[in-house]
């Protein structure tokens, strides 16, 4: 009997799978409420509008890379081809940090050489900060998430464990943020002059 | 048998596990055996048992309905006796009421606090976060949540949340005092007023805790009610309730990130110098350097949550009646489909009538005009269920009990304080009514009062399935009738207040000629509003003591209601797991009220098979 609900379950969605799908419908929620907070308040007048730095292209351009890799680590999973799959999630994890230096170096550059400043007069420019950072902050979460996967196929003890669904959970989540940057980054090229 | 139930909760455990931490096969080796002997912290402080968490949802939010209430009497005190010293008030308030006149500061304080716990803590965290979690695995016949990791967080998050918002009462400079909204610029400039330091800051904190926990909860609601129904539980099987948790959840996971992004713009013009916010402002004669920020464009973000939050606190109110009726008025909810298409409704209108919060902040008329439209048009859907409850009940075989009275409570409540939603829905009525008493009397009828009597009359209709025993009924009886017309004596006159003008948020009507007619009736208020307060320790009393000296339910009075649901065919103390043998297989819908060809009695519970042969057949 080992329980109707398992039993159920093999045929449906696993239920983290789930989760993690409504758990996307609610930060897409989030990134909206900043994304027509910056529309309400460009609509609004007073807004010098900020070019993007070019590193911002070449964190896109990463972070693209890096949803390739773990789409191929969750395919080495499951063929059991373990070694490579250690390669390539942790090549993700390498190019997710290059993402984030990438970010920060743009930031940096906004700051000492355009000149945008967090002093309450440039609109425009606190979203521009904004709205990155609090991405940053996803692909953070999303590291450490690869980085808990990593560890816990590397060091199985007892059981081996051959489930995929926590890396493709993980994956999930990545290309999510992925995507969600792509739309911040094209949202905010349209909206540079 | 029972080791075979035993081994199913661990592979749910070990899954759960599995994702979040590297060593979930130690833990679920371990509970194998020791399931009896487990950790007093593990079973009841940092329990991953669904029905551990809701009692402890619950009980975090009584202690902030006693507190909150608390708050509403002392500034009641004010608003009652202007005049008058009271040493209640310099024992609790300490300076902030010196010789026992409190400061205007302190009353600012306690008016914010009283609104955002009792909306948050209590009518969110303490109704969905007790309900959700007790009811959706046992009606739907799942052994627990789909992550009961995720669920345990969703509790410590909301226990970290309430320290953080206590803490804030005690700090030097008083909690946020800017109003429940917390609207900009007193929210967001430090300077503004005493509550606007470091109170709000711990207030902005706290609320940040308090989305992440509902976010885990909720998400976590959604997908055991879609993924992990027992056998032979189809959509169209559900009860109400957990329709309208699901739904409550659904609002929840996609209108409180919005508050979360609103927040965090609130902290970037707190702290990192934005003026998201802010413009133009001075500030005891100094203008600040802040300029081009939209402090509407606040109350935007706030009420796109704000809005769909109300019905965060009214839907599962709404389940819980529709069962609680049902069950004691031995009849099948009338129009099931209705109420499940109407609670679909006022899912999808919730979070298109935001801004009739906002009609008088110069909004374009013709915008406003469609706010109206959408806002009368939330009538449609809970007229549809006003009307349900009211022919579920007709020609029923009435059981005045506890839970009952509250459910019954509970309609009447919804139906007067939803009439005054048509007029303040109205943008031209609404000129006049906004910010008044009027504005007071509605949404404490509607949302405040009317979802505290579905969270009563849940409480005393699954008390017998929380701890096996059954509550004290006469104290039942005097806390409902106490509270009842206490609640319409406190909140009725107050919309002929609203009607004359008289402004809420202030802190003394004595020198207004317009308003210090009113000095009488505030103090009956103010005496209503006191007594109403008392009677809630009774019934706090009741709860406690009945949790070990109650009525002892037995094997055969384990379904004292006569309910069809499944959470009665567990045993009287259920353990992790819910069932000791498997997970009952459902045959039928929820409300199977009618002679049962099987045994005689009036109802037919939902694991119970269809024979054709008796008569029987599928609803």
């Amino acid at each position: 009997m080992s329980t109707l609900s398992l039993q159920q379950q093999s045929k449906k969605l696993h239920p983290h799978k789930m989760l993690m799908y409504f758990g996307m419908g609610s930060m897409t929620m989030m990134f909206a409420g900043w994304v027509s907070a910056f529309m309400v308040r460009e609509g609004q007048g007073r807004w010098d509008h900020v070019q993007l730095p070019w590193m911002f292209w070449v964190s896109t351009a990463v972070i693209l890379a890096s949803s390739v890799t773990i789409h191929l680590a969750v395919r080495a999973f499951k063929k059991r081809n373990f070694t490579s799959y250690q390669l390539l999630i942790n090549t993700t994890t390498i190019l997710g940090l290059l993402f984030l230096a990438f970010q920060a170096f743009g930031f940096y550059t906004m700051y000492s050489q355009q000149g945008i400043l967090l002093n309450g007069n440039n609109a425009a420019g606190e979203f521009t900060y904004v709205i990155p950072f609090v991405h940053g902050v996803h692909v953070l979460g999303g590291i450490v998430a690869l980085f808990i996967v990593f560890l816990s196929t590397k060091f199985r003890r007892r059981k081996k464990v051959y489930s995929s669904t926590g890396v493709e959970i993980v994956s999930i989540y990545w290309h999510f943020v992925d995507a969600l940057w792509l739309y911040i980054f094209i949202f905010l090229l349209l909206n540079q002059s | 048998m029972s080791n075979e139930t035993q081994h199913s909760v661990d592979t749910h455990e070990e899954h759960g596990a599995n994702i979040h931490t590297s060593g979930g096969h130690d833990h679920g080796h371990d509970h194998h055996h020791e399931e009896h002997e487990q950790h007093f912290f593990l079973k009841y402080v940092f329990s991953m048992d669904h029905k551990i968490i809701s009692r402890q949802f619950l009980i975090t939010g009584m202690f902030w309905a006693i507190a909150g209430g608390l708050m509403s009497v002392f500034f009641r005190l004010q608003l009652g006796f202007p005049e008058d010293t009271f040493q209640v008030l310099s024992t609790f308030l300490g300076d902030w009421a010196k010789g026992g006149k409190m400061d205007p500061e302190i009353y600012y304080g306690l008016v914010t606090i009283h609104g955002t716990v009792l909306v948050f803590f209590v009518l969110t965290g303490g109704l969905s976060g007790t309900f959700s979690n007790f009811l959706i695995p046992l009606q739907i016949g799942a052994r627990d949540m789909a992550s009961p990791f995720m669920n345990m967080l969703s509790y410590w998050f909301f226990a970290v949340a309430s320290v953080i918002m206590f803490a804030s009462l005690f700090v030097h400079t008083g909690p946020a005092s800017g109003g429940w909204t917390t609207y900009p610029p007193l929210s967001a400039m430090k300077e503004a007023s005493m509550g606007s330091g470091v109170g709000m800051d711990l207030w902005l904190t706290s609320m940040a805790l308090f989305i992440v926990s509902s976010l885990l909860g909720g998400l976590n609601y959604i997908v055991t009610v879609l993924n992990m129904r027992t056998k032979g539980m189809s959509m169209k099987r559900l009860p109400l309730t957990i329709w309208a948790f699901l739904f409550t959840a659904v609002l929840g996971v996609l209108s409180f990130p919005v508050l979360l992004s609103a927040a965090v713009l609130l902290i970037f013009d707190r702290h990192m110098g934005t003026s998201f916010y802010l413009s133009e402002i001075f500030i005891a004669g100094q203008a600040m350097p802040n300029v081009g920020g939209s402090a509407i464009l606040y109350q935007h973000l706030f009420w796109f949550l704000g809005h769909p939050e109300v019905y965060i606190i009214m839907l599962p109110a709404m389940g819980i009646a529709s069962e609680v009726l049902a069950t004691h008025a031995r009849k099948p909810i009338f129009g099931y489909f209705a109420m499940v298409i109407s609670i679909l409704g006022i899912t999808v209108l919730a979070f298109l009538v935001w801004a009739h919060h906002m009609f008088v902040t110069g909004m374009s008329p013709f915008l406003g005009g469609i706010f109206v439209l959408l806002t009368l048009l939330i009538a449609i859907p809970s007229a549809v269920k006003v009307f349900n409850w009211l022919t579920t009940i007709w020609k029923g075989n009435i059981k005045f009990t506890n839970p009952m009275l509250f459910a019954l409570g509970f309609v009447s409540l919804f139906i007067s304080g939803g009439l005054t939603g048509i007029f303040l829905g109205n943008s031209a009525l609404d000129i006049h009514l906004h910010d008044t008493y009027f504005v007071v009397a509605h949404f404490h009828i509607v949302m405040g009062i009317s979802a505290f009597f579905g969270m009563f009359a849940g409480v005393y209709h699954w008390f017998p399935k929380m701890y096996g025993r059954m509550m004290n009924k006469t104290l039942g009886y005097i806390h409902f009738f106490v509270t009842f017309i206490g609640a319409y004596v406190i909140f009725w006159p107050m919309h002929y207040e609203g009607v004359a003008g008289m402004p809420r948020r202030y802190y003394d009507f004595s020198s207004w000629q317009s308003f210090s007619q009113f000095g009488d009736l505030n103090k009956m208020i103010s005496i209503a509003a006191i007594i109403v307060f008392f009677a809630q320790l009774l019934f706090v009393f009741n709860y406690f003591v009945s949790i070990w000296r109650g009525k002892k339910l037995t094997e055969k009075t384990s379904n004292p209601w006569g309910s069809t649901t499944l959470e009665w065919t567990t045993p009287v103390k259920p353990g992790h797991g819910n069932w000791e043998g498997d997970i009952p297989e459902v045959h039928r819908w929820a409300y199977d009220f009618r002679e049962n060809p099987y045994d005689g009695s009036d109802f037919i519970m939902q694991d119970v098979p269809i024979d054709p042969t008796k008569e029987d057949e599928e609803h």
